[in-house]
């Protein structure tokens, strides 16, 4: 598919030797690292496309990592995290990184996540229209067509539609979302956000109770999921 | 003995010297009349009375008198009292010296009062050191009569406590009858026995009695009696608290460390299952064809490596519930939404199983942490989903009782033996009967009642044999303000 060079920063040997074996076999060029010291040696030093990068680490925090890579680079960035650390997520997205991945991991889900990442990732170029067989948003002429019905979004549901697509396939944090919709001064009305989404889902998901498209990420925020590919299911 | 009877006489004896001199002086040395005789003899009279007192004053009066009467008076020689001048003499030193001598005795008294106050007070505040540097109950309450012995130079002290019913003595003796010290317990006011020189003192914490104090030898002061009471009253309360502080948090620190090893199993535990969990889904979504067994196999590998990360996730967060190491995130969430975000997040694990969820519109929002009530019902309709054999439906309800609202669980399983209904929310139960049928960590009700316990509310269940089982929770009512923009 593509010789992608992924950056593998873990402190365990062993996930390491999974991952470049795995991976490799998915045709991805694996270049590892065992702390952030070095994690930031190869960026500067390599040509990458994506970071993988394990959050709980000795010496350098992966969070910390994670800001000092953002400093130098735009690259993509996956987090490694655990269940129920669903704080540590919202601070990893809020340190810059792009999606996060809960050890332990399917390898169909990890590879899922590469591919979202690095579609994204070429000259950052921001989807400003998507167009499916199912739904068309184009959102420099502001229209939304579902099946092929005109729907009409209010101004607050459109710019919140347009972060969530924008951002494809990564979860985008509620504060994140409240502050697009809302404005700087806004990030703690998860209420109000939960209640606009549904909304929204009332107008755009074939089956709003059951929600295809845009998808909860619990505690964290939402996720786009382009409709050509579902996403696979979060394990606990 | 002769010692003090000298001591006694001493002043008697000394008194006359100034009489003497004064005698001796006008009659031999200088001669001045009647007048000035009585005047300095009035003056001597006076400073004795106020330094030796009334007995030795009246004492002198009379000496005085006499040798007035003796030597000065016509007729000189002797002790005829013919003229009225000389009672007048007599009765003039004798008033001084009543006078005299009780104005001093009282000042004295007063000053002796206040002095003694002083220091009473002063030992108080030795005393009050004292117990501040004993944290410990014990040491404390062995302690108080030593030091009260030692402070108030007392001939013995003794501490009853009434709810250990037990006696702690300074040295080694026991000087104090064990009923009076229970007796005094009661008491209001300390009790003073002059004739045996003994005191009780009822040792009280505001109203409620904690015990007695008996004190032998010298009486102290009432006062004094009573901020013993009260000091000890209060050490032994603060040492108490001090004490209950202690085991508190030393039980809490205890399962911080525990939650704390626990955080470093899990990771420690986590990171080869993720490296297991990584490897086997790489082979079973690998291209190459392999046989069904291998296949077989693999998924094997596969689903036991998901089994035991949740049992050390839950582990995990019994652990976390139980040091207390989480907060909720509390906001108005309406109850649809927790679950419909849990039948998604179940939506792999319950297959083709028929829900039925019943719940009107017109419920109101509850105050609770959307994920961790989410994870409630999770477990619950993962439990209901383990227990029920396949193609029977789980059937999830509502209702508002009072300031909760009630979120029930139904399903149409085997049901729980009554004997077994109070242990199935205990840690690592499983259903005795299913025990070997089911798989689980026995972790999951212990979990969802912590969390719904956390939340005020209760976790529940009614059952009946070969009709199945209802589970209910209960979530506190958000209070109507919460707006909806």
């Amino acid at each position: 598919m593509s010789s992608a060079s992924i950056l593998v920063v873990d402190d365990d040997s062993q996930i390491r030797r999974v991952m470049r074996t795995a991976l490799s076999s998915h045709g991805y060029t694996i270049i590892e690292a065992r702390n952030g010291e070095e994690a930031l040696k190869k960026v500067r030093a390599e040509r990458l496309d994506l970071i993988i990068l394990d959050l709980n680490m000795p010496d350098m925090d992966g969070i910390e990592v994670c800001r000092e890579i953002r400093a130098v680079s735009k690259l993509p960035i996956i987090m490694l995290t655990v269940r129920s650390a669903e704080k540590d997520k919202v601070r990893a997205l809020d340190a810059g990184a792009d999606d996060y991945v809960v050890k332990p991991f399917g390898i169909d889900e990890l590879l899922a996540r590469i591919r979202a990442a690095l579609r994204r990732a070429p000259g950052e170029a921001v989807e400003t229209s998507v167009v499916t067989k199912e739904m068309h948003l184009d959102f420099d002429n502001r229209t939304i067509i579902v099946k092929g019905k005109s729907v009409h979004l209010t101004p607050k549901e459109f710019e919140l539609l347009r972060e969530l697509v924008t951002n494809a396939g990564k979860p985008v944090s509620h504060r994140r979302l409240l502050q697009a919709v809302w404005g700087p001064d806004y990030g703690e009305e998860t209420e109000s956000l939960r209640v606009m989404v549904n909304q929204l889902r009332k107008k755009i998901e074939p089956d709003p109770a059951n929600p295809r498209f845009i998808r909860t990420e619990p505690w964290i925020g939402y996720r786009f999921v382009l409709p050509q590919e579902s996403m696979i299911k979060q394990p606990r | 003995m002769s010692r003090r009877f000298i001591l006694r006489v001493l002043p008697f004896v000394a008194s006359l010297i100034p009489i003497v001199i004064i005698v001796f002086l006008y009659r031999s040395v200088l001669g001045v009349n009647q007048t000035t005789v009585a005047l300095t003899l009035l003056l001597a009279i006076l400073v004795i009375s106020t330094i030796w007192g009334l007995a030795v004053a009246i004492f002198t009066s009379v000496v005085a008198m006499l040798a007035f009467n003796f030597f000065f008076l016509p007729p000189v020689g002797t002790f005829t009292i013919a003229d009225p001048q000389n009672w007048v003499a007599l009765v003039a030193f004798l008033a001084t010296s009543l006078i005299a001598s009780q104005l001093s005795t009282r000042v004295r008294r007063e000053a002796e009062e206040s002095k003694r106050r002083r220091r009473e007070v002063e030992r108080l505040y030795v005393f009050s050191q004292q117990l501040l540097v004993s944290g410990n109950v014990i040491t404390l309450l062995n302690a108080i009569p030593n030091h009260i012995v030692e402070t108030f130079g007392v001939g013995a002290a003794a501490l009853y406590l009434d709810f250990k019913d037990k006696f702690y003595h300074s040295g080694a003796a026991d000087h104090f009858s064990r009923e009076e010290m229970r007796r005094a317990t009661l008491g209001e006011k300390p009790l003073l026995d002059q004739t045996r020189s003994l005191s009780f003192v009822p040792v009280h914490m505001g109203r409620r009695p904690l015990g007695s104090l008996a004190i032998s030898g010298p009486l102290l002061s009432r006062e004094t009696l009573e901020a013993l009471g009260t000091l000890i009253a209060i050490a032994f309360e603060r040492a108490r608290a001090v004490e209950e502080l202690g085991k508190t948090e030393a039980a809490r620190e205890g399962e911080r460390l525990k939650s704390a090893l626990l955080d470093s199993v899990t990771h420690d535990f986590r990171t080869p299952l993720t490296s297991i969990k990584a490897s086997v889904t790489s082979l079973l979504s690998s291209q190459d064809q392999m046989k069904p067994e291998q296949h077989e196999l693999l998924t094997v590998i596969d689903e036991e490596c998901d089994r035991l990360n949740q049992l050390v996730g839950d582990a995990a967060e019994m652990a976390q519930l139980d040091a207390g190491e989480f907060e909720l995130d509390l906001q108005a969430t309406p109850i649809n939404a927790i679950v419909s975000a849990a039948l998604e997040y179940l939506k792999a694990a319950l297959g083709s199983r028929p829900i039925r969820v019943n719940l009107s519109d017109d419920l109101p929002l509850v105050r609770a942490d959307a994920g961790r009530a989410r994870d409630v019902l999770v477990r619950l309709i993962e439990n209901a989903n383990a227990y029920t054999p396949a193609g029977r439906p789980i059937t999830i309800s509502a209702e508002v009782k009072g300031a909760f609202l009630t979120i029930y669980v139904a399903d149409q399983g085997p049901g729980i033996d009554e004997m077994e209904l109070g242990l199935i929310f205990d840690k690592f139960y499983r259903g005795r009967n299913q025990r070997y049928l089911v798989q689980g960590t026995g972790m999951g009700l212990p979990i969802a009642k912590a969390i719904v316990e956390a939340h005020g509310g209760a976790l529940g269940v009614t059952s009946q044999l070969g009709q199945g089982s209802v589970f209910s929770f209960t979530l506190p009512i958000a209070s109507p303000r919460v707006d909806s923009r």
